[in-house]
């Protein structure tokens, strides 16, 4: 993995082939998480035929809380579908999209949602009760549809960054990319219970101490080990883009 | 109701006054700290969206870090409702209420 730089355009950072199918892995089970179909997710993933990780759904990573979303086999293809060759990261803005999540069900609609992970990614927005369930009627679905949107605009640039081994976004889109990053660490760091800035610096301990040798003792505690390691990658990942992101409103081009 | 009373007590152009300031409406968007957002990312949304000067953006980030809390805006309930989505997209964690509450 190399850290992220400015060009001309675009913020690139270097992956190599396990990082990206991590990453890719990670973005699209969150995505699910938030109640992506599975049309959508296979759009993103570039449908079966085609090579890459076409596994889809979750496994992999371990994200997953149970039952899996609706799995809903969405016979309308996405509008997604034909955006292969496009810029990856072309979506509408927050509040722009036209309900692209099909029937607003429980799991997309504007309940509080039951996974403690969603519930972070789509927190509470006032200690008063009316207040909070006011603002997820109004606001929730847009900020789901929002999120699910640039997870898998992430996904296909992984994807259509693949032969370079490159991950690439626009500078005025990077802010679509730290907010999947930040996304998909909230998820992580919610199934590892990190609630503390103590228990995130203990993660690092952890991370040290597991690199010193004896492996995981178990399939509990190598699952662990591994969203631990993706977490600490993630992160460097994310404070790599916003720096870059950071040295840009300084002075473009400094 | 006393303050009522005082109010309308006010010379006019002083009513004019305090609903120019939106002292009427005023709420409030608290953004709270979490083991997971970068100090230098919450820096750059406090920048970014806000348009904050630097030292601004990371005197709240601080307050946001130590304190566990800060009131980055201020104003009617719609603009608040405006910015805790926003916030909420960036992955930060805001909510809103009443200014003083």
């Amino acid at each position: 993995m190399r850290a992220f730089r400015a060009r001309s355009r675009r913020y690139v950072a270097r992956l190599d082939d396990i990082e990206r199918d991590l990453i890719g892995q990670l973005a699209a089970d969150v995505a699910e998480l938030l109640g992506a179909t599975a049309a959508q997710l296979a759009a993103a993933q570039g449908g079966a035929g085609e090579g890459g990780s076409g596994e889809g759904g979750s496994g992999g990573g371990g994200l997953g809380e149970g039952g899996s979303g609706d799995g809903t086999p969405g016979g309308a293809a996405s509008a997604r579908d034909e955006a292969d060759d496009g810029e990856p990261w072309d979506l509408p803005p927050l509040g722009g999209l036209d309900h692209v999540l099909a029937g607003v069900s429980d799991t997309t609609g504007p309940g509080v949602p039951e996974d403690p992970a969603v519930r972070r990614l789509l927190p509470v927005a006032s200690e008063d009760a009316e207040i909070a369930e006011e603002f997820r009627r109004f606001t929730q679905v847009d900020l789901r549809a929002h999120k699910i949107e640039r997870l898998l605009a992430l996904v296909r640039a992984l994807r259509s960054g693949a032969e370079k081994g490159r991950l690439a976004v626009p500078k005025d889109r990077a802010d679509l990319l730290a907010g999947a990053l930040v996304d998909i660490r909230l998820v992580i760091a919610e199934r590892l219970g990190l609630d503390s800035d103590e228990s995130a610096d203990e993660l690092y301990t952890e991370l040290a101490r597991a690199e010193r040798g004896d492996g995981p003792d178990s399939a509990a505690a190598a699952l662990r080990l591994h969203l631990a390691t993706a977490y600490a990658a993630l992160t460097w990942l994310q404070e790599s883009l916003v720096t870059v992101q950071l040295a840009d409103l300084d002075g473009p081009d400094a | 109701m006393p303050t009522v009373v005082a109010r309308l007590s006010l010379p006019l152009e002083e009513v004019d006054v305090a609903e120019q300031l939106g002292t009427a409406d005023a709420w409030v968007t608290i953004v709270w700290n979490d083991p997971v957002n970068l100090m230098s990312y919450v820096t750059y949304v406090f920048r970014s969206y806000f348009g904050y000067p630097v030292e601004e953006a990371e005197r709240l980030m601080l307050l946001v870090h130590h304190e566990g809390k800060a009131v980055v805006s201020t104003g009617n309930r719609e603009k608040m409702e405006v910015d805790v989505q926003a916030m909420h997209s960036y992955g930060l964690w805001a909510t809103l209420q009443r200014s003083g509450e």
